[in-house]
């Protein structure tokens, strides 16, 4: 893995913004400002390197599936500290298996191989960012002829159509849940970032705050004309929806992403 | 090659749009080289490297941990809990105003 530094953009704060990026902006008590978007470097991946991650990103994630295997047939809640009220339904869950979308591992990148920070399994944010953000960014700084092992966006289509044709979706319309508790924007931009792409996998998409969800005792959840949500097949941060990784083939851009917020110095030891 | 041949955004920028005007809320904790959350004078400081901005309310950290300074993990999208010990979790080892931690959201309500 190597560090490079580059010219940003100019005039890259609009350019983000329009791209839907509206979040960069971190400011501090003097008045001053920190980017959380940072184009002024970037990281490059041999082959082999990049090979690993995808492999070790397959790996855990049948590790984890496992995992999960195990937890249940040994009842390893309570050592978990699992509550024992929400037991029924994880098993049910796990039995019913509900449409995974995607899921973001962090992975260090160490002398030894990659290192599994966290999964991001049910609060996964970058996404625009990985998808579509920094596919934009390489075509205007290294042309069509710069290399990404990236497919995020051509991914997440793909899946809702999958999940469409595989009448996985219930109902006519997609609910997809964001908060308005997040005030920068990332919670609804990475909702709709995701409502976008099953906008063009064909799919009917409501965009929706989860604080205007509603309930219905006979009906379950409904939306705000009181329709029929589903919020078991949206995608929303903290809603407790269920996702997982479909997400493997870009880890390395992952790895990128986590070694530029944190700084050369926690990663790559 | 992996990489995505055609990305369109579609109704993104509207909703980007849409969205603009409203606060920032995100938080920046300065962290050493344990993971450790420092006072902020570290990280503006710094010329070697050893201190770095952790935002708690970027991609890695939502739904994350960091180390307290007790090394407590604290969970950094705990944004309530967070808020009500000015930036720390249940340590409480929180000095004075904004030495720790950084929240914003000045820039106006949503």
């Amino acid at each position: 893995m190597d560090r490079h530094d580059v010219e940003p953009r100019k005039g890259w704060p609009a350019i983000i913004e329009e791209q839907g990026l509206i979040y960069w902006r971190t400011e501090l008590p003097d008045g001053g400002e920190i980017s959380y978007w940072d184009e002024t470097h970037h990281y490059s991946f041999t082959e082999e390197e990049v090979y690993e991650f995808e492999a070790a990103a397959r790996l855990l994630m049948e590790m984890l599936v496992e995992a999960g295997d195990h937890i249940i047939e040994e009842n390893l809640f309570s050592a978990m500290g699992i509550p024992g009220w929400a037991v029924p339904k994880i098993k049910e869950t796990w039995e019913l298996e509900p449409p995974m979308v995607y899921g973001r591992f962090d992975f260090a990148f160490t002398p030894e191989g990659p290192k599994l920070l966290e999964y991001n399994a049910d609060t996964p944010t970058a996404a625009l960012e990985t998808g579509a953000i920094q596919w934009y960014w390489l075509q205007d700084v290294y042309g069509a002829g710069g290399d990404q092992w990236n497919s995020l966006h051509e991914e997440l289509v793909r899946r809702w159509k999958e999940l469409n044709d595989m009448k996985r979706l219930p109902g006519d319309v997609v609910h997809m849940l964001h908060t308005t508790a997040e005030k920068s924007g990332e919670d609804f931009m990475t909702i709709g970032y995701l409502a976008e792409t099953a906008r063009q996998a064909g799919l009917a998409v409501e965009l929706m705050p989860i604080e205007s969800l509603g309930y219905l005792r006979d009906e379950g959840f409904v939306d705000l004309d009181g329709d029929p949500s589903a919020p078991s097949s949206s995608s929303t941060p903290g809603s407790g929806s269920s996702t997982s990784a479909t997400w493997r083939s870009s880890t390395a851009t992952w790895a990128s992403a986590r070694a530029r917020r944190s700084g050369s110095s926690r990663s790559g030891r | 090659m992996k990489r995505s041949k055609v990305v369109t955004l579609g109704t993104v920028g509207a909703l980007a749009a849409a969205f603009a005007g409203c606060g920032d809320d995100e938080t920046a904790y300065c962290i050493d080289d344990n993971e450790e959350v420092v006072e902020n004078q570290y990280c503006d400081d710094d010329r070697s490297g050893s201190y770095v901005w952790f935002f708690s309310g970027g991609s890695y950290a939502r739904g994350a941990s960091v180390a307290g300074q007790s090394g407590e993990r604290i969970a950094a999208n705990n944004k309530a809990a967070l808020a009500s010990r000015n930036g720390f979790g249940s340590t409480g080892k929180s000095t004075s105003g904004s030495s720790v931690g950084i929240k914003t959201g000045s820039s106006g309500g949503s």
